[in-house]
Order: structure tokens, then C-alpha cells, then sequence
């Protein structure tokens, strides 16, 4: 595990000084996707997600874009009933492979939800889950990813004299930080982010976004959100869904601000959604 | 509405609260100590009394004179003078009173002359309702033995005893020899039995056990059977013989009961009620009870020591044993004290503003009655209800009669002259030996069970496999209790080695398929969906399971042989190898059968309030850790199981609640024997079970009855604790795992 863990660790960083040639890092083809075996919530999607960029993921509520982030690391899965056609791939290789197993997909793909989920432990062993079901226990280097990580997060300074006291005692905006600070602890390569900052007040929010430009160096991201100017301002590529289907993918700016489909326009204006 | 609640809340602790007292209220004559009340006082004629005693209505008195005659003295309602003697029954002419003994168990007197003669005298009341008041009319009579003449010399006999056993009835007494010695004689009464009815008495063989004795005897008791006498010598020693229909006689056993008092010399020795036991007292009052034991190695039945009593201030005066229980009064000087031999309690004491000639319990154990040495009788009525009943027969090891050793034990009737044993602590062990077999066999599983389901079955199946568990909480335990007793326990103890083999199997065939699964190609293992692997490993585990039942008989046969003395020949039985290797008890209804019986009625409570408290653990914690890499398993055992611990502490709690007070299945299917041991072979009697049983044997406010409120008591209290216990560390751990609001 942390064999395959390292070689994957020099593989990124040997990515990160030449920069990629594949630009489009996460590519979903032809995608649909079904619950109860028959109810169709995505319609033939094609989108490429290219590689440390923020992608935003914006339409109306019951859209599928949630549903389509969470296909990517395949956390649908539990569910009885669904079904997909087309596939997913990231760099090259189809998350759906049936030789792959879906527990080392998600070790690739951190995750942060909707409302904050800090597990009942201290912050500490918060941080270090990943890395301790992945059976690396080793005390100097949990300490260390749980700086990096914080650190990263931005909430070292904040949480470095209580790193053994409950993650419940942290504020809305910390606990959800902590979350994106236990996502990235295993130096994942992608980051999805499912309406992150929906239950944090605007300060947080704020705090969150800054986090979210300093990680896009690092990590691709996926954000999925209802706050068109939070799209505008974090995101580099826009995807708009409505009803299940891709309306419009474009730079970010260009969605704003010359929607080329008059759906695009209506919602990122503010007359539906 | 919240009034409602709170109305409905509040009166049910009142309730709850309510039972309590009324429990307490139920058990707490049982720790009560007699009651005596203020002296009735009669003056009766002054005739020199030696002994007396009255008949179960207390209207009656009997009483012998120095003179040697027996009179009758009716009992005025109020105090006073008693009323002239209306019976008058002296003695047989010639015989010339030398000593008597006053039985008072059965209202018979034994008298001896000065020429060796031995008179035995019943006294019989009949009591005639006729008259319609609520006291009777009663009626004396005397029943008169054939005379006794001991040995040819016509030497003064005294110290006379008689017994009239189911088998053979004895004459002795002590008589004087020519040489200025002691003898101890006996005759031996026959009786004929013809087509009309038994014949009369005629005396038989007689016996000298002059060259038998050690010393010079003081005092000779015989036992109730008519096979024994009790020799005590001057010096404080007894000697204990056996007589047969031939009066030959035997010694069988010698021993000192003042063995620790140096210097003590012998006084008087007396039985208790059911002529088991004998109090020895010596001159200064100090008294021990020793009693008649089965021991084992010498295969008979020998005097042991059981009891020591407090001293009393002085000498013995009078000594009065009582015919409901195992009380004995005694008196010194005007001190009186009842104690109770079982526990050697002391009932009741006092000084008493007179000296006390003689004192009696009254028939119906409902008075006590003293003749004071000025012929005034003063009656004492006393409430009494439960005697023995205390802590320490509830309690404390307590050496029984016809018992060596102090045990714990439970029967609680046996017959009118039967020492009841009312020990709490084998019931208290039994509940425990049936709630640990219950649990030890349905926590695994219904946990186990709950994991899986909360965490690895897929939805679709959970919707069918919840409901089934929860149906099987609703099973009657009567039928399940039927089936254990009835269906299940034979098979148990006929394959110990199979049952055992495929429970362990089931496991093992489980753990070896995981293996083997997990070494299994990607391409086969990652083809089967999430949530369906169960289908994989049944098939396995149940095989495995089936062949841990088949090879158990291969197992019995060749590990547990044993010869069996019925066939002449070995035989492979595991329920012969525990009894003859082991040296343990094996029962065909034992706890193995209850463990199974009551972990299907436990098991469904536990799984079902673990799996709630499992699922309830909010998703957003599953997908987290199922998010950041960890596999189901991670995520069951390092977040849902910590989060849902007090949901599944409380599963346990209550199913430990369910079993303690379960009923049915214990009376069912357990053989309900007393045992105090946790061997899986023998089964038990639960406090539950014995509330269960006894219940129709208990008349109301009787001592059983207490003593089975006692037993609800207790449970009350185990289950009040435990769960008290348990909600504190459940709010604990609820508040150490909290979720996140």
C-alpha cells in the first residue's frame, strides 16, 4: 500500500515539474447514469476537467452535478439500484475498471461535504485517518502530515496548542477547514468539493475560498456550488447542468460573462435556479 | 400535551416507585424478631408441681406432682385462680415415683419407680367444635403403655426414655447396680401386626450396657428412629450407640461437645424438633447443638458439631423445645431466652421479674408460658411469624441438619419437622449462571449480526432480514422454553462434541472462506457487487458447520471412551467422560440448552437496538471515512461502532435485563435443581424461576411467601443497579462520542 502510495507520490511530482500534456486530467464520456435501475438523473455527459484547475460544477438544485461528483470517486456506489453508461477515466484509466479497487480510487481523491463531518476523535486523529487506515501509524510522520496539512488548510496557527481535544469544539468554518485539512492529509490528486461552503457563514466562506486559490497549485479540484460568485471567483472552467444534462463548459469568465446558451445566461443571472 | 407527558412520566416512577415499597413492605416481617407481650398471670394450686404442659388451644393444663399424679386444669378466659383440677388420673398403686421425663414435643411423660419400673404416659386432648364458639371443647384422656420392668434386681431406675420409631420402639433408662455403679438398660417394645389392626404392645429383648460404658452415665437420650441411644457421662463425654430389634447393642461413635470449655461438666442434653439435633449444656450454661449427619466416607450417620449459642447467665433451669420449628427456650434463673438452632438466632430474651420453675413454648409456637416457683403461671402470647427468616438464612453457609459443612442452599419444605433452608445465594448464582450462558451465546452473535447488517448488507436485503430478527423477539418464551426442554435438550446432551464442533465450524468456515477470499484473483473477487460476499461465505460456513456435526461422533468415539458397566464393553460418550473423568454433574437440561433457548430470545433485542444505534450513526461519518480510503471494515470498527457505543451498550444492558428476569425458559427448560457451580452441564434454579415454581406452594404472608417477595426483591434491586449503572456510563460514552448537532 505505501509502496504503490510512493511510486504514485514520485509519479505526481515528477508531473508537476514538467507540466502535463494531458490537460484534460478527468474525462467523463458519454455519461449517463441511473437510480432504481431505470430513474435517468445524468444524460450523456462529455466533460474534460483539466489538471490543477478549479472546476465548478453550478446549476439548479436536482441538476445532477452533486451526482456526478460523487460518481468520480465512486461513492454512489453503496447505493441498491443505480446503473451508469459511458465511463469516467482519470489519467487515462476508467474508474469503473474492474480491477481497480474503489478503496485505492478514493485514497486519490479527497473529499470534503456539503456540511462539515469531523469524525467524534481529537483533531489530531482527525487529520491522521487516511494514513492510518492505510496502516502507516509512524509518529513522526503523522505529526508532520498533521502540520502539512493543517498548514495547509490554514488552520495551524488556530488548532496547534489543542491538537488532542475534540474536533467538535471547533467553529462551522474551522470544522469544515479541518475537513479539507483531513482530505488532502494523504496527498490525494484530486479534490472534490461538494458545496463546501453552503452551511459557513461569509467570513468562513471567505477564509475557505483563499484556502481553495492556494490548493488549485497543488490539487485538481472539483467544487461543486449554488453561489454563482463564489463559481466566479474560485473557478477556472464552469460546467452548468440543468436536468440532468451539460448545458454549457467554458472558462469561467466566459460563462459569466458571455453565456453562450441563453439557459446559461437566465441561471448565472439570477432569473431561475 | 407536555402536561400529559409529564403526568404519564411522573406516574410512572410513582409506580415503579410504588412496587418498590411494596416489596420492602412484603419482606420486612422476615427480619423482624419475636414479639412477646406483657405477662398473663394465673395462680395455680400449689399441689409441688414438677413439670407441666398444655394442649394446642390453651385451654388445658397438665401437670405432674411430686406425688406422682397427673392432673388436668382447665384455664380460666382471663387471669386468676385456676379452677380446682377436674381429672384426677394418679398412678398405679404400688408404683412409687422416682424420676420422670417430660417429652414435651409429643406430651408424654416417662416415669421410673424405685423398684426399676418404667411407665410410659401419653397425654391426648380432642378438641369438639361442637359447641359452635371459636374455642373448642377439650377433652383429656391418657394413653398408658405397658409397664417396663428393667434388669431382675428391682434396683431404682430413673432418667427413663422412650421412642417410638417407624420401625422399632425402645425402652431405657439409667438403674442402679449392686456395686454402687451405673447401668444403662433396655427393652426393646414389639407389636404384632394381625389382619385386625396392630396387636398389643409386648416388651422384648432387653439389653445391659454395662460393659459397653466408659463411665459413670448421667444422662441416656434415645433417638427417634428407636435404633439409638445417647449416653452422656459425668465428665461431659458422649457416647453414642446403636440397638437393634434384638437388642444387641453397638458403639458407634464417642465424642466431647465441652471439648473446648475445660473443666465444664455435664448438665442436661436435649433435642430440637425432628430429633436431629442435641443441645448439649454444661453446669455454667454454656450450650452447643450437634447434630445428625450422613458422612460420607464412613457411610453412616454420625453426631457432628454444628451450633454454639451464647451462654446463658447461669445453669440451665428449664429447657422447652418447640413442635412447629427448630426454636428452643431456655431458662436460667429468671432469664429466658428462645433461640433458633438453624441460624442460632436469638428470637427473643429477657429478664423476667420472677424466677422461672419451668417454661414452655406453646403448641401453636403462638406463647410462651412460665411457672414461676411461687405456682403462679404467667403466659406470655407472642407473634412470631418467621422464625426462621433472617440475613443469615438468607444469607450467610449454614450447617444443616443431616448435612456435614456449612452450605448455601434452597428447599423450602420437606415435611413438619424438616429445617427449611431459605438461602438467597444459590438462586443469586443461578441467575447469574443463566444470564452469563444466555449472553456469552447471543452477544456474539446478535453484534456480529448487527454489524453486518448495519454496515455490509445491501439495503434491499436489510429490508427483509430487520423485520425477520424483530419477529423472533416475539416469540413466547413458553415456546421456546417448550422446545428446549422438550426438543433441543436431549439432542445437546447426546452430542456435546457435535453441537460444539459445528458452532465452532460455522466460524471457522467463515474466517477460512474470508481467507481464502482475500487471496482470491481481482478479476473474481471485484466481479462480485458490494454487499452480496455473504452469499460466498454461508455456503462454506455451513458445511463446515456440517462437518463439525459429523465428526463430532467420530470425536466422541475416539477421544471419549469410556466403559460402560450396563453393555460390558467401551463406548464413546462424552456425557460419561465428563461425569466419570471430569467428575462433574451432567443433566440433560443445562445451561448449555438455556444458553441456546435464551440467546434466541435475547438475541433479537440485541441486534435489534445495536443495528438501530449502527445506522443511526449519522452517513455523513461513513462517507467521510469511506471517502478518504478506508474499507467498510475501517470504517464499522474505528468510526460507526465508537460513535453507536452507547446504543450498544444499552442493546447489551437490556438483553443482560431480559435474561436475568426471564422466566419461562429457565422453569422450562432447566431441571430447576439448586446448584451453585458454573459447570455448562448441570442447569439451575434462577430467583425468576423460583418465584415460578414455588409460588403455588406459598400460603399467603407465610414465610415462603416473604421470602419469594424477597426474591423479586432482589431481582429488583440486581436489575435497579445494573441499569442504573449502565445509564451512567452510557451517558458517558454518549457524551464522549457525541455527534456532531
Amino acid at each position: 500500500m505505501s509502496h504503490s502510495f510512493q511510486t504514485k507520490v514520485q509519479a505526481r511530482s515528477a508531473a508537476e515539474k514538467e507540466p502535463s500534456t494531458q490537460p484534460d486530467f478527468i474525462q467523463v464520456r458519454d455519461f449517463n447514469f441511473y437510480y432504481d435501475g431505470h430513474k435517468q438523473v445524468l444524460f450523456d455527459l462529455n466533460l474534460d476537467i483539466p489538471k490543477q484547475k478549479v472546476t465548478a460544477f453550478i446549476g439548479p438544485s436536482g441538476c445532477g452535478k452533486s451526482t456526478l461528483l460523487r460518481n468520480i470517486n465512486r461513492m454512489n456506489d453503496l447505493i441498491d439500484g443505480i446503473r451508469h453508461e459511458g465511463d469516467i477515466t482519470i489519467d487515462g484509466h476508467s474508474i469503473f475498471d474492474p480491477l481497480l479497487e474503489v478503496i485505492s480510487l478514493r485514497k486519490r481523491i479527497g473529499m470534503v461535504f456539503q456540511k462539515s463531518n469531523p469524525f467524534p476523535k481529537s483533531i489530531y486523529e482527525n487529520i491522521v485517518y487516511s494514513l492510518r487506515v492505510a496502516g502507516r501509524n509512524r509518529k513522526a510522520e503523522l505529526d508532520e502530515v498533521v502540520e502539512r496539512s493543517l498548514r495547509g488548510a490554514a488552520l495551524w496557527e488556530e488548532v496547534k496548542d489543542r491538537l488532542q481535544e475534540s474536533a467538535f469544539g471547533l467553529s462551522g468554518g474551522q470544522m469544515q477547514r479541518l475537513c479539507i485539512a483531513r482530505a488532502i492529509a494523504n496527498r490525494p490528486e484530486i479534490l472534490l468539493m461538494d458545496e463546501p461552503c453552503s452551511a459557513l457563514d461569509p467570513i468562513a466562506t471567505g477564509k475557505v475560498e483563499n484556502l481553495i486559490h492556494e490548493l488549485k497549485k497543488e490539487f485538481t479540484i472539483v467544487i461543486v456550488t449554488h453561489n454563482m460568485q463564489q463559481a466566479a471567483r474560485v473557478s477556472d472552467r464552469t460546467a452548468f447542468f440543468y436536468l440532468g444534462k451539460l448545458i454549457e463548459y467554458d472558462e469561467t469568465e466566459k460563462i459569466f460573462m458571455n453565456p453562450g446558451n441563453p439557459q446559461t445566461e437566465a441561471y448565472v443571472s439570477g432569473r431561475f435556479g | 400535551m407536555t402536561g400529559l407527558i409529564m403526568v404519564g412520566g411522573v406516574s410512572i416512577i410513582v409506580a415503579v416507585f410504588f412496587i418498590f415499597v411494596f416489596i420492602a413492605f412484603k419482606i420486612m416481617p422476615l427480619f423482624r424478631a419475636a414479639e412477646v407481650s406483657e405477662a398473663q398471670t394465673f395462680v395455680v394450686p400449689d399441689k409441688g408441681i414438677l413439670s407441666f404442659g398444655v394442649d394446642e388451644s390453651r385451654q388445658m393444663l397438665y401437670v405432674l406432682t411430686e406425688a406422682g399424679d397427673l392432673y388436668f386444669l382447665p384455664l380460666a378466659e382471663e387471669g386468676g385462680e385456676v379452677p380446682a383440677f377436674t381429672v384426677d388420673a394418679g398412678l398405679a398403686g404400688d408404683f412409687e415415683l422416682h424420676s420422670f421425663y417430660h417429652d414435651l414435643q409429643r406430651d408424654r411423660f416417662v416415669l421410673t419407680s424405685n423398684d426399676g419400673r418404667v411407665q410410659v404416659k401419653e397425654i391426648r386432648f380432642t378438641q369438639d367444635f361442637s359447641g359452635g364458639t371459636a374455642n373448642p371443647v377439650v377433652r383429656p384422656s391418657i394413653n398408658l403403655l405397658p409397664e417396663v420392668r428393667l434388669g431382675t434386681e428391682n434396683r431404682p431406675a430413673f432418667g427413663a426414655v422412650y421412642s417410638a420409631g417407624d420401625r422399632q420402639r425402645l425402652v431405657a433408662a439409667l438403674q442402679e447396680t449392686g456395686d454402687g455403679r451405673t447401668t444403662v438398660r433396655a427393652a426393646i417394645l414389639t407389636q404384632r401386626r394381625t389382619p385386625f389392626g396392630p396387636g398389643p404392645l409386648q416388651i422384648g429383648a432387653q439389653a445391659d450396657l454395662l460393659d459397653l460404658l466408659s463411665g459413670e452415665p448421667k444422662q441416656i437420650l434415645a433417638l427417634g428412629t428407636g435404633d439409638g441411644l445417647v449416653v452422656a457421662y459425668t465428665d461431659g463425654r458422649i457416647e453414642f450407640f446403636s440397638i437393634n430389634a434384638q437388642a444387641e447393642t453397638r458403639r458407634v461413635q464417642g465424642f466431647d461437645p465441652f471439648a473446648e470449655r475445660t473443666g465444664a461438666s455435664f448438665s442436661r442434653m436435649e433435642f430440637i424438633l425432628g430429633d436431629q439435633t442435641i443441645v448439649f449444656f454444661d453446669e455454667t450454661g454454656y450450650h452447643v447443638a450437634w447434630n445428625l449427619a450422613f458422612i460420607p466416607e464412613e457411610a453412616r450417620r454420625l453426631f457432628i458439631p454444628s451450633k454454639t449459642f451464647d451462654d446463658l447467665p447461669g445453669p440451665l433451669e428449664s429447657f422447652a423445645p418447640s413442635r412447629r420449628n427448630k426454636t428452643f427456650l431456655v431458662t436460667s434463673g429468671n432469664f429466658a431466652r428462645l433461640s433458633l438452632l438453624t441460624t442460632m438466632a436469638t428470637r427473643w430474651q429477657a429478664n423476667l421479674d420472677f424466677d422461672i420453675h419451668q417454661a414452655i413454648i406453646a403448641p401453636r409456637y403462638d406463647a410462651l408460658i412460665f411457672l414461676d416457683t411461687r405456682s403462679r403461671l404467667h403466659i406470655k402470647e407472642m407473634v412470631d411469624d418467621h422464625p426462621i427468616a433472617g440475613f443469615t438464612a438468607f444469607f450467610a453457609r449454614i450447617q444443616y441438619e443431616g448435612r456435614p459443612g456449612r452450605i448455601w442452599d434452597w428447599q423450602s419444605d420437606g415435611g413438619a419437622d424438616f429445617e427449611r433452608k431459605l438461602s438467597m445465594v444459590p438462586l443469586m448464582i443461578g441467575t447469574l449462571k443463566g444470564t452469563v450462558y444466555a449472553m456469552f451465546i447471543a452477544v456474539p452473535i446478535a453484534l456480529l449480526s448487527a454489524v453486518y447488517v448495519s454496515q455490509f448488507l445491501r439495503p434491499s436485503l436489510k429490508r427483509v432480514v430487520k423485520p425477520t430478527m424483530e419477529i423472533m423477539a416475539s416469540l413466547p418464551s413458553v415456546i421456546l422454553g417448550f422446545f428446549a426442554g422438550m426438543w433441543l435438550s436431549p439432542i445437546i446432551s447426546n452430542a456435546v462434541p457435535s453441537v460444539m464442533l459445528a458452532v465452532i465450524g460455522i466460524f471457522v468456515g467463515a474466517l477460512i472462506t474470508g481467507l481464502v477470499w482475500t487471496r482470491l484473483p481481482k478479476h473474481i473477487r471485484l466481479r462480485v457487487p458490494t454487499g452480496w460476499e455473504f452469499f460466498f461465505v454461508l455456503g462454506p460456513a455451513l458445511f463446515v458447520a456440517f462437518l463439525g456435526w459429523q465428526f463430532g461422533q467420530v470425536v466422541e468415539n475416539w477421544l471419549f471412551v469410556q466403559y460402560d458397566e450396563s453393555l460390558g464393553r467401551d463406548v464413546g460418550s462424552f456425557r460419561m467422560w465428563v461425569v466419570q473423568v471430569l467428575g462433574w454433574d451432567f443433566e440433560t437440561r443445562n445451561a448449555l440448552v438455556v444458553g441456546f433457548a435464551m440467546g434466541f430470545a435475547v438475541i433479537p433485542i440485541i441486534f435489534t437496538i445495536s443495528e438501530d444505534s449502527m445506522s443511526n450513526v449519522p452517513n455523513a461519518f461513513r462517507s467521510g471515512s469511506l471517502a478518504l480510503g478506508a474499507s467498510r471494515w475501517q470504517t464499522a470498527m474505528r468510526i460507526v461502532i465508537p460513535t453507536a457505543a452507547a446504543g450498544i451498550f444499552s442493546a447489551l444492558m437490556i438483553g443482560f435485563g431480559r435474561a436475568i428476569g426471564e422466566t419461562m425458559i429457565m422453569v422450562m427448560a432447566t431441571g430447576n435443581a439448586v446448584v451453585q457451580d458454573f459447570n455448562p452441564f448441570t442447569g439451575m434454579r434462577t430467583l425468576s424461576a423460583n418465584i415460578a415454581v414455588e409460588i403455588s406452594e406459598a400460603e399467603q404472608n407465610g414465610t415462603l411467601y416473604r421470602t419469594l417477595f424477597l426474591c423479586a426483591f432482589i431481582l429488583f434491586v440486581f436489575t435497579f443497579t445494573l441499569n442504573t449503572f449502565a445509564e451512567l456510563l452510557r451517558q458517558w460514552l454518549r457524551k464522549r462520542y457525541r455527534a456532531v448537532e
